[in-house]
């Protein structure tokens, strides 16, 4: 179905196609929320919030831009408005200040790391224990490869902070991998 | 890519950043988040929730203020004549005759509103 005869029909309260918008966009709004709230049942209120306000707020979409990406937008705000709400300090979703490399993989012998398996989890711990925003920054880059202004446009930050956000992450990534060692030639 | 330093045992690695991409692309897609396989069921059964709650809320404003309307305008009409206190059906007449302009530019201005509100609410809906 095309999407602005989607948006029609949803305007018109067929809720039968706005199933069909939530199948679409759903994987989309739980990475957005999933990076940045840590319990699955608060990243499922969100995310249902998330759907209630688009579901609303559809008539007053302006179609400038792509449905994909004014629902980023909607996610990535009501995310932060819950995170807000819980009293966490913004400043706290990008310090990295309180970055260290979890106790998972301090605990790891880096000669006993051989299996992808075990890389990967590796690789996940790292990458879980990043600040929120640069874990939803990697997300829209990597899984939902959205591009720069896509991003720019759901976080509202400029295109350089996105740049240095990814820069920073890879080098985080890079430095952790190379202070425990980690066998990474299968992955090149 | 990978350069082992068998003196020290170290392992040394030139990681690029498509090789660091690689590995975060791999890292993340597999850790995809749990998305409950009747989410889309629920946020249907919600929005059917929104349209009962909006057609009630229509229906509830309409009737209110067709019961407004219905009670003010006699209202209206009863307090100019309270006020003006007409003696007779000539004098009801000659009321009527004095402010005719007066109402006929109310009935035309009334039209006219309802005309640019839906022509108004048609506008921002086509181009919304």
């Amino acid at each position: 179905m095309e999407e602005n005869q989607l948006i029609d029909q949803i305007i018109g309260g067929n809720t039968n196609a706005f199933r069909f918008l939530v199948k679409k966009y759903e994987r989309l709004v739980f990475h957005i929320a999933g990076r940045m709230i840590d319990q699955q049942a608060d990243i499922e209120d969100v995310c249902q919030d998330v759907f209630i306000k688009v579901y609303k707020k559809l008539p007053e979409f302006r179609r400038e831009s792509k449905l994909s990406t004014w629902i980023g937008t909607i996610a990535y705000r009501v995310a932060i408005d819950f995170i807000r709400k819980r009293g966490i300090p913004l400043q706290d979703l990008e310090s990295l200040n309180t970055y260290n490399s979890s106790s998972l993989i301090d605990k790891k012998d880096p000669e006993e790391i051989k299996t992808q398996a075990e890389r990967i989890e590796i690789v996940k711990t790292l990458i879980a224990d990043l600040p929120a925003i640069y874990k939803t920054v990697l997300s829209l880059y990597h899984i939902d490869e959205l591009s720069y202004k896509e991003i720019e446009e759901i976080t509202q930050m400029p295109e350089g902070t996105l740049k240095s956000y990814l820069h920073r992450a890879r080098q985080l990534l890079k430095t952790q991998l190379l202070k425990h060692r980690v066998l990474v030639e299968e992955w090149i | 890519m990978k350069k082992i330093n068998k003196e020290f045992g170290m392992h040394n690695f030139e990681l690029d950043d498509h090789a660091i991409d690689a590995m975060i692309q791999e890292a993340m897609t597999d850790d995809l988040l749990v998305i409950p396989e009747d989410f889309a069921d629920k946020m249907e059964i919600k929005a059917k929730q929104i349209n009962l709650y909006r057609f009630w809320k229509n229906e509830f404003l309409k009737h209110a203020a067709l019961f407004g309307g219905a009670i003010l305008m006699p209202l209206i009409a009863l307090g100019i004549f309270y006020y003006y206190e007409p003696k007779s059906l000539n004098g009801i007449v000659s009321f009527l005759d004095q402010f005719k302009w007066i109402l006929l530019a109310g009935i035309i201005m009334f039209f006219a509103i309802q005309l640019a509100d839906s022509w108004v609410g048609k506008k921002l809906r086509l181009n919304s």
